[in-house]
């Protein structure tokens, strides 16, 4: 500080949240959301009927295959056509139409609150239209919130009418704690029963690294769903000068003279970040968005959701 | 004046200086500690922002040196500010010079001429000489009046002593130069390097102040330099050479409220032509403040000529007279200011007379003419009253006298039963008798001539021993006086409704002198006017108390003191012509003050002032212009440190 600016008189800087702090989930939203459809590239299996095909042959309309008949089996599946043609007893198996188990992994680290809870925000936004829309086609929709651990889940939900309840959980929670993917996710896929679609939504800043918990995930017959939620400001100094950077995670510090080329420097470290989580992801055929909180709700889910081929 | 020069401090002292340095740089280097303590900067993931940590390193050195250039800059401007408001100055190492300045105040310096007073030019000057004062310097300004003031101690406090030097005001006194160089003497004894430096118009009285300048000369230790700085301005018109030299009141003892003013008027030229003069007289009230003019006359003065104005019965006058001079030009006032005296007139007390009467309307009548005579009349049968007079009247009748009802004047002879009360007996009966003889020169008889005075019936009156008797007719004594153990008394040998007296004219007179005979008023010997540059002792009522108010001069931008009281008297040192109200608020009485002199404003420039007018100064003023005000340049350079510092940070070269 230069002596002069002893005697100035600094305005104070407002967050974001305090700029604007609408309400999280207002009608507005819930309208957009009802134009939104979710489609699955694939299928997976489920308790209920619901309009995703499954894997599991059953009662459904559509003819899937033969089998062999075996004793105790519905005498009525039997195809009698093959049987007059083959001489042998084959059983008409159809595919049955099940509901989806969507499963929402929410990160509710400390890390996400920074930078006025942008990035949190943004989360908690996308995760409760991706849930609402869920809900619409019938899926099965589970929440899970991870620091360190699994601290919070959602038990699975289904019709449109428990998104209020979706609304309810995710606005009662904070961003706090620390990052521990991999533990956290342990916990989940043990939790878990029902495998389908497990969408992730975080920034990425663990310090353990999110590459084993991604595989463990897939691992465990998940298919996986990264929105990297991210913002500019996580790289960009509010002032410059000599500071002590601390983690507002672990609190660990580190003393760095900010300057405009250590700017840069961040910025691009910023980037590097997410193209590496990106070449990971494709590597392993996991969706990937990378999300910035500077774009609306519409732009993200019409836009980004889209082009990766997760909406219709 | 030695070569040699130190630098010192004019403004704050050392230890002030030191103390305000050590607290400020402490201050500072505590901002300074808490401005290097780095700020805590919270980010969401401390492995992303470890990618700058290596220009850290690479900064840490170059970080300490611009911690400490930011901290000697911010001490370097903390030291240029404490400069600059110590006044850091270079001054020459000797002891300093003492200088007195000697003002002139006298009434003279009140003059206008070209656009400002004389007064007003000699305090330009003063400060002139103020300004070129050094830090060592010291300086002592007397205000010269009839006496000399100090306005200030002996200081080198220059913001103290033009304060003074702004409230210097002229006085209606003559500059008395004596005991003011002598004040300058003693002041300079011992002093280094003494000046004395006279700032005045050269008029006043000179007294013996030659004698007190070269007697200061020789008596210093180190030769007295001495300035004269003449404020006059050569080209400006004189004043009219016609003066108010005097102006009193005075009241004639033996005639009761009566008063005669007197004025003197002067043509100061002895040559030339002569002048025309008018004399006004205003009657002042001051508790409406408010005057009406009274008199109004018109003189011619030859050259040289002292014309007395003697005024008698002014009629209306009370309170306080105020006279106008002016000159006339061409029968009209010429555009030069009055001259103004005030004189107080004397009092006049109110006479309380008792009327012990069965009914008399000629007493009645001939009392009332007498406005300073407050009667009251009472039947004979309730004789004594309650309360107590100056005079009583006993209008034939001659009950018990008491001396609470005062001097007595007997009207007619007693009844034989009420003989023991008279101050007197009676001898026999007269009938159709008159003043064959009386005291002319009593003044009981003043402009009053009993001798055609017809009287039916009168008693022959009998003095006792040490009596007096006044008047009386051929076969006895008609008018007797007296003392009593019961108070003086006054006794008419015949009833006045047995005379044609009371169809006379004088009678009225006559009962006035009798009535003043036997009460005489009070004759003040108090002075009508006070002179400016004396000590004025006023009487003051009650006497008991130990200091009086004193408020005035009216309508002159009053000032109020408390005038010490020694014997019934209050002191006061007048200097300031005008009226003065004494007292508390209520009971005030006037007092007037005039400043008559034949010197000031008319009297040549003493010739020592035009020697020491054409002499070299001594005290040289010139210094003014080489002085270097360091503390602006000083505080410049701490406003321009602080932009450099401001500058710097905002390109991060300093912190």
């Amino acid at each position: 500080m230069g002596f002069l600016d002893l005697f100035k008189k600094r305005p104070r800087q407002r967050t974001p949240a305090q700029q604007e702090d609408p309400l999280l989930f207002d009608e507005e939203f819930v309208r957009k959301l009802d134009s939104l459809v979710l489609v699955s590239r694939r299928a997976f299996s489920g308790h209920r009927r619901g309009e995703r095909r499954s894997k599991k042959r059953g009662a459904g309309m559509e003819f899937a295959d033969h089998r062999p008949y075996t004793p105790g089996d519905d005498i009525r599946a039997l195809d009698v056509g093959t049987y007059q043609r083959l001489g042998k007893l084959l059983v008409r198996l159809y595919e049955e139409e099940e509901d989806r188990s969507v499963s929402f992994i929410l990160d509710c680290s400390a890390s996400m609150g920074t930078g006025g809870q942008r990035k949190f925000r943004a989360a908690q936004r996308l995760t409760a239209a991706l849930a609402y829309l869920s809900l619409a086609q019938l899926d099965r929709v589970s929440l899970s919130v991870v620091r360190d651990s699994l601290v919070h889940s959602l038990p699975a939900l289904r019709g449109k009418q428990r998104i209020f309840r979706i609304f309810r959980f995710l606005q009662e929670l904070r961003p706090e704690g620390k990052t521990d993917f991999h533990t956290a996710l342990r916990t989940f896929v043990a939790q878990q029963k029902r495998r389908g679609p497990a969408v992730l939504v975080t920034d990425l800043f663990d310090p353990q690294g999110f590459e084993d918990a991604l595989n463990l995930l897939r691992f465990h017959r998940f298919e996986v769903v990264v929105l990297h939620i991210w913002d500019p400001l996580d790289a960009q100094p509010a002032q410059l000068g000599e500071v002590r950077v601390q983690d507002v995670e672990t609190e660990a510090t580190v003393e760095l003279i900010l300057t405009e080329r250590v700017a840069e420097q961040l910025r691009a470290g910023l980037r590097e970040t997410e193209q590496r989580a990106r070449q990971f992801c494709v590597a392993r055929a996991i969706p990937y968005f990378a999300l910035s909180v500077e774009l609306s709700l519409e732009e993200t889910l019409t836009g980004i959701l889209r082009q990766g081929g997760l909406l219709r | 004046m030695s070569g040699a020069f130190s630098w010192s401090w004019a403004g704050l002292s050392w230890s002030g200086a030191a103390l305000g340095a050590a607290l400020l740089c402490g201050l500072v280097v505590v901002l300074y500690l808490l401005q290097v303590e780095r700020r805590i900067l919270p980010v969401a993931f401390l492995e992303l922002w470890k990618q700058g940590q290596g220009s850290a390193q690479a900064t840490r050195l170059r970080s300490r040196v611009r911690h400490l250039l930011s901290l000697l800059l911010q001490l370097l401007i903390l030291v240029l500010l404490l400069l600059a408001l110590g006044d850091f100055r270079r001054t020459s190492e000797d002891p300093g010079r003492s200088l007195v300045v000697l003002l002139d105040v006298s009434a003279s310096m009140a003059r206008e001429e070209a656009g400002a007073t004389r007064l007003q030019r000699a305090q330009a000057e003063v400060r002139r000489v103020l300004t070129s004062l050094r830090a060592e310097d010291q300086m002592l300004l007397v205000a010269v009046g009839a006496r000399p003031r100090p306005l200030t101690s002996f200081t080198a406090d220059r913001a103290k002593m033009g304060a003074a030097l702004d409230q210097a005001q002229t006085l209606d006194t003559e500059a008395q130069w004596e005991p003011a160089l002598q004040l300058a003497q003693s002041v300079l004894q011992g002093q280094p390097e003494p000046y004395l430096l006279i700032v005045s118009d050269g008029e006043g009285s000179p007294g013996a102040w030659e004698e007190a300048l070269r007697g200061a000369q020789l008596r210093a230790s180190t030769p007295l330099r001495v300035d004269y700085h003449d404020v006059r301005q050569v080209e400006a018109a004189e004043p009219a050479p016609l003066l108010l030299s005097a102006f009193a009141v005075r009241d004639y003892p033996l005639e009761r409220g009566r008063f005669e003013v007197l004025a003197e008027l002067r043509h100061l030229e002895e040559t030339g032509a002569a002048l025309g003069a008018q004399l006004s007289v205003f009657s002042w009230d001051l508790a409406r403040s408010a005057s009406k003019l009274l008199e109004l006359q018109r003189f011619t003065l030859g050259p040289g000529e002292i014309l007395p104005v003697v005024l008698r019965d002014l009629a209306g006058a009370e309170g306080v007279l105020e006279a106008r001079l002016e000159l006339l030009e061409e029968g009209r006032a010429a555009p030069h200011a009055p001259q103004v005296a005030w004189a107080v007139l004397p009092s006049r007390p109110v006479t309380r007379v008792l009327l012990v009467t069965e009914g008399n309307p000629f007493l009645e009548a001939a009392l009332l003419v007498d406005e300073r005579v407050q009667f009251q009349v009472l039947p004979p049968a309730l004789y004594p009253p309650a309360e107590s007079f100056d005079v009583v009247l006993f209008d034939g009748v001659f009950p018990p006298r008491v001396s609470a009802t005062g001097a007595a004047l007997y009207l007619g002879a007693p009844e034989e039963k009420n003989q023991a009360h008279a101050p007197l007996t009676w001898s026999r009966q007269l009938t159709q008798v008159g003043f064959d003889q009386w005291e002319r020169k009593h003044p009981l008889f003043h402009q009053l001539d009993p001798y055609d005075v017809q009287v039916l019936q009168a008693v022959a009156l009998t003095p006792q021993p040490g009596d007096q008797v006044l008047g009386k007719s051929d076969e006895g004594a008609l008018l007797v006086t007296g003392e009593r153990p019961e108070g003086r008394f006054l006794a008419l040998g015949f009833d006045l409704r047995q005379s044609d007296f009371v169809l006379r004219a004088e009678f009225p007179l006559f009962l006035s002198h009798a009535v003043a005979f036997l009460a005489p008023p009070v004759v003040t010997s108090e002075l009508s006017a006070w002179s400016t540059g004396t000590l004025w002792r006023f009487p003051v009522e009650p006497a008991e108390q130990k200091q009086v108010q004193l408020r005035g001069p009216e309508g002159q931008n009053p000032s109020s003191w408390w005038a010490p009281v020694e014997a019934g008297r209050g002191l006061f040192w007048g200097e300031r012509a005008g009226i003065y109200q004494v007292g508390e608020e209520g009971s005030q009485q006037a007092l007037a003050a005039n400043f008559f002199s034949l010197t000031e404003g008319r009297s040549p420039v003493l010739p020592l002032w035009q020697e020491l007018q054409e002499r070299e100064k001594h005290w040289v003023v010139r210094e003014v212009q080489e002085r270097q005000p360091w503390w602006v340049w000083l505080l410049l350079a701490a406003a321009s440190l602080s932009l450099v510092e401001w500058w710097t940070y905002h390109r991060r070269w300093t912190v």
